[in-house]
């Protein structure tokens, strides 16, 4: 169990240093909807660029929208949140909707918060599998920061598509106004594969899309030709940069708190 | 009557020839060069596990074979540390080690001397996880469990859920299918020990302060106490660390196994028999020069002692088919005591060069002979106790005293017959020291004289016998140098402890029973860990639950597949098409049991195997026929007393602890022994009334056990604890001992030659022992300082015989 949420709150961490433009999206698309992005390769001077032109700074905080939709369920499962990430302090995700909870991880610690307002902590390190896998996350993260790319393809296959000119039609009318304002920039996916055959197991394959903005991410659990699939797609938006407030800082410390024994 | 004997036995000698007797001899030695030889080229090897010099503990044979079996398991595993700055390098230089390790590892010739090199295996979840998942109606947590038990299916249902928004989790279509409730990775997730440790890539991580620490583990193909196989090991070890030296040369390297402790014993002995057996074999050499100046006696000094050794080496090798390392650096001491009966020879012949040689042999047959016997005893009086390595000691140098006395009685007379140089200076000085010493007697045999020298040695042994202490712990005994354990320390730091060398066996009647007993145990232990006494263990029971419990989830499961498994479906909004499926699987699954035959094929399964002992079939004792037993690994004990007190009522668990069982053994064989050296003085003072009288014979008895207390009084004194090292020496002291007062005894008027032999011996012995109390094996070092004392005891005391059998003959022919 931890090994999966460690897994998931680190790849969050991911999305979300990525991220800093407001952007909504809540539409599914299909997964074969990837199979164009994920039959090419990316080169290192396309990564580098990107890894330039997403703006990360050392604190953000945003809202987001995630969609669910497995196969045995009738239904898809839309929740909806709200998330703050530090550098220094960790990660806080949070949500609202339909029922609250609250995860923390901080300090290569995992703290939940139920519905019920119970805390589980627990380390992340605390089963060999489990950091085994949540290890390649925090690597993914560093990569992207530090604008590592070679970092990054030693975990990752890597694959890289401009859709700018593809895409446009099956924008959404919200998405293209947002679109005009960074047409320079250009939209454009950027598919990771896990190299890790554990890893891979969990999650095949993912995909972030942006512009200047990092806009979604999405998760299969096949190959994009493969139909129907667990799909999981998380849309950020109001995302805002700038200090920890005295009420956020404050939720860090519940977060001290509660891991005490 | 032995003086009867003796003398017909001389008699016969005597009319044979020298000639003869040499020929007899060079058949003797050939025909034990070629059967030593023989049996060398069929297999007999040099030992050097310490382990093979600790006694055989008496104990029933499922403890014996779970003892052999942790032994056998946790002594050929080697652990190394690469410790690294940051994560990358510590990373990339394990890998490069198991890389380099893997490669020595696929020699073609299958003669790899490490096998099983891994660090933290990756496929291990996966393959649980594959085995168990058929068995998930058979599975549940504790808080699953408890659930189930109040009917409170909405708390199982509201876990679920929230997996079901987790994207990152492990809801998937695939399991949910399957494990609506998603019960199962929970499941999983308790099989995997948890601790400290990390993985990343492979690779098993710990945190060792700012520095990351690689792991690499592997396991010797053969015994680390095997030289052969020790010498492979550390060789590919060595190759793989430079390898990984050169490319990262700011990684620390720590190490950890018993190759190491092996390694250094090894080196220790071999540079100890070395220098001990140099320095003796010189020693003896001057001292020989010195006293005789001649060449013959040299050479023939150096053909008794190789005679010695060579019957040596045949006898043990011939009875226990290994010569043992720690056997030879004993047998170094055979140098300096093979040598005294050359000694006694030459001394006879300077003080009267016109007999023969074979005369003189003739002369000092009797009195060979008495000594020869007596010491041999003493050697097998060592052998008595329950050490393999002692016995092995023992055979060792009443074999070589054995070619020294035949080497005597068949060689010398014949080569030994040449003229020595005159002037013997060496005898004169002699003659003046016990001059001098008989001077200084008579001035004390006043009856005063001799209760002050009575009363100074009684408060001497008084004072020194109330200080002596007593130690057993075998622990004291073999101690590795620190630059073995220190590093070994800081490694079973990072791994949370380690294993210890105590463990539990469980035992019960049956497999199902068996298991509900490691089930009962589980509990008391995590209660042992909560409470501080113990960092961890690893119980089968974690990845065996017994039938009983097994039936109990299935039953406790029922309440979910059977009764509320519409609520489930439509609360976590499923397909309606799952519930037969899910029924169905439900009831097929009641006659599946999770096996421990199975599980022991996985690759898991494989590494724990050792920890089960299934009944053998094949065994003729009823133990190990009916009895099932399983090991609990202990590691990080704290509290040891504390641990013990938990399973002392418990008749179906033992707390095995061989180190303190050994030293037990020890401290009795300790007793045992000191009894044995009073036994024996009294039966030689019997054997010896029977030649010399009554009176003579205490005397001759006295001077051993004299100096045999002054020995204790002085350890005792110096703050040495005896243990039973202490103890075999003195039954040694004894033996040698007496060789000196009886050679007093019946010296008549030879006392300066006797004087003279007698000093030399003791130089020799104390160049042979004494050299051992510098070993830093603590077994030889207590036992050469017992003998160096000891033989310096009798060395001073012995002359006195001489003198006052003057003042017995004075004071008897008065009246």
């Amino acid at each position: 169990m931890n090994s999966v949420r460690t897994k998931f709150a680190l790849l969050l961490c991911l999305a979300c240093s990525l991220t800093s433009g407001p952007l909504r999206a809540e539409t599914l698309a299909a997964p074969g909807a990837y199979q164009t992005l994920f039959s090419q390769s990316a080169d290192t001077a396309q990564l580098v660029a990107l890894s330039q032109r997403l703006n990360l700074g050392e604190t953000v905080r945003g809202q987001f929208m995630q969609s669910r939709q497995l196969k045995v369920l009738k239904k898809p499962l839309i929740s909806q949140g709200q998330f703050i990430f530090d550098q220094t302090q960790g990660l806080i995700w949070q949500q609202i909707t339909p029922f609250e909870s609250r995860l923390i991880l901080k300090n290569k610690q995992l703290i939940q918060i139920d519905s019920q307002g119970r805390v589980q902590v627990s380390k992340a390190d605390t089963s060999i599998n489990a950091a085994a896998m949540a290890d390649l996350l925090p690597n993914l993260v560093r990569a992207m920061l530090g604008g590592d790319i070679s970092g990054l393809s030693k975990n990752f296959e890597l694959h890289f598509l401009n859709t700018e000119r593809l895409n446009t039609e099956r924008l959404s009318p919200e998405r293209s106004s947002a679109q005009k304002l960074s047409l320079e920039n250009g939209q454009w996916q950027l598919g990771l594969t896990p190299k890790d055959p554990l890893m891979k197991k969990a999650i095949a394959n993912m995909v972030l899309e942006g512009n200047d903005r990092l806009q979604s991410l999405v998760l299969l659990s096949a190959a994009p030709s493969v139909t129907p699939q667990d799909m999981t797609r998380i849309d950020f938006s109001a995302l805002s940069k700038g200090k920890l407030s005295e009420t956020e800082l404050a939720q860090y410390a519940v977060a001290n708190e509660a891991s005490k024994p | 009557m032995a003086a009867n004997f003796t003398a017909r036995v001389n008699q016969v000698l005597m009319q044979s020839s020298p000639q003869w007797r040499f020929a007899i001899w060079l058949l003797l030695m050939l025909a034990a060069s070629l059967w030593t030889l023989q049996l060398w080229q069929n297999g007999a090897r040099v030992q050097s596990d310490i382990l093979a010099m600790l006694p055989h503990l008496q104990q029933d044979k499922l403890t014996a074979r779970a003892l052999n079996q942790v032994e056998t398991t946790l002594a050929d595993q080697i652990y190394i540390a690469l410790v690294a700055k940051d994560q990358t390098t510590a990373i990339a230089a394990a890998k490069l080690l198991m890389q380099k390790l893997e490669a020595d590892s696929l020699k073609p010739n299958g003669n790899a001397a490490l096998t099983d090199i891994r660090s933290a295996d990756m496929q291990y979840t996966q393959a649980l996880g594959q085995y168990y998942f058929p068995y998930r109606f058979k599975l549940l947590t504790t808080p699953q469990a408890e659930a189930l038990i109040s009917k409170d299916v909405e708390s199982l249902i509201a876990a679920a859920t929230a997996q079901l928004y987790n994207a990152f989790g492990y809801a998937n279509s695939n399991l949910l299918a399957q494990d609506p409730l998603l019960l199962f990775p929970a499941n999983l997730l308790a099989l995997a020990p948890s601790s400290q440790v990390s993985a990343s890539q492979g690779i098993l991580l710990v945190n060792q302060a700012d520095n990351l620490a690689a792991v690499v583990m592997a396991k010797g193909r053969d015994s680390a106490f095997n030289p052969n196989a020790q010498l492979a090991q550390i060789t590919t070890l060595t190759q793989g660390l430079d390898a990984v030296k050169q490319v990262y040369p700011d990684v620390t390297v720590l190490k950890a196994g018993a190759l190491f402790h092996a390694l250094a014993a090894t080196q220790t002995a071999k540079r100890e028999i070395s220098i001990l057996g140099l320095a003796s074999l010189l020693g003896v050499i001057a001292l020989v020069w010195l006293a005789f100046r001649s060449v013959m006696p040299l050479l023939l000094a150096i053909v008794t002692i190789s005679c010695g050794l060579l019957l040596g080496v045949t006898f043990t090798l011939s009875v226990f088919g290994e010569l043992h390392l720690l056997t030879l650096v004993f047998g170094t001491s055979l140098i300096g005591i093979a040598i005294d009966y050359s000694f006694h020879f030459y001394c006879e012949r300077l003080s009267d060069t016109e007999r023969s040689a074979k005369a003189t042999v003739a002369y000092i047959f009797p009195t060979v002979t008495l000594a020869f016997i007596t010491s041999a005893l003493a050697y097998v009086g060592i052998g008595l106790a329950p050490f393999p390595g002692m016995q092995q000691v023992a055979i060792f140098c009443a074999a070589g005293l054995l070619g020294a006395y035949l080497t005597l009685i068949l060689v010398y007379p014949l080569l030994a017959d040449s003229r020595l140089p005159t002037g013997s200076r060496p005898l004169a000085l002699a003659g003046t020291y016990l001059v001098s010493l008989t001077k200084l007697s008579k001035q004390w045999t006043s009856p005063l004289g001799i209760s002050i020298f009575a009363a100074a040695i009684l408060i001497f042994c008084l004072g020194g016998l109330t200080k002596l202490t007593v130690d057993d712990d075998i622990r004291h005994l073999q101690q590795s140098p620190t630059r073995v354990t220190e590093p070994e320390n800081q490694l079973r730091q990072l791994l949370s402890g380690g294993t210890d060398n105590q463990f539990l066996l469980v035992r019960a009647a049956s497999e199902e029973a068996l298991l509900q007993q490691l089930e009962r145990v589980s509990p008391l232990l995590d209660a042992a860990i909560a409470q501080q006494q113990l960092g961890n263990y690893v119980s089968l029971s974690r990845y065996l639950p017994s039938k009983q419990r097994q039936d109990t989830a299935y039953r406790l499961q029922g309440e979910i597949y059977q009764t509320q498994l519409d609520t489930v479906q439509e609360n976590l909004g499923f397909d309606e098409g799952l519930k037969p499926e899910l029924q169905a699987s439900y009831l097929t699954a009641k006659d599946l049991y999770l096996a421990p035959a199975d599980f022991f094929k996985l690759e898991v399964g494989k590494q724990l195997a050792p920890l089960w002992l299934a009944p053998n079939d094949n065994a003729t004792d009823n133990d190990l026929k009916n009895n099932h037993g399983a090991i609990i690994l202990l590691g990080g004990i704290k509290q040891l007393d504390a641990l013990k007190a938990r399973f002392v009522n418990d008749e179906n668990v033992q707390l095995i602890d061989k180190v303190a069982d050994i030293s037990t053994v020890m401290g009795h064989y300790r007793l045992i022994t000191l009894k044995l050296l009073a036994l024996a003085l009294v039966s030689t003072l019997l054997l010896f009334s029977l030649s010399f009288g009554i009176r003579k014979a205490t005397l001759v008895v006295a001077i051993p056990a004299i100096a045999a207390l002054l020995t204790l009084a002085t350890l005792g004194l110096t703050g040495s604890p005896l243990s039973l090292f202490h103890a075999l020496a003195l039954i040694l002291v004894f033996g040698i001992g007496i060789d000196y007062s009886l050679f007093f005894a019946s010296a008549a008027d030879h006392g300066r030659a006797v004087m003279m032999a007698v000093f030399m011996s003791a130089c020799s012995t104390l160049l042979g022992f004494g050299l051992l109390a510098f070993s830093q094996n603590q077994a030889i070092h207590y036992f050469g300082l017992t003998l160096a004392l000891g033989i310096g005891f009798t060395f001073l005391l012995s002359p006195l015989i001489l003198t006052t059998k003057l003042f017995l003959l004075l004071t008897t022919k008065k009246p």
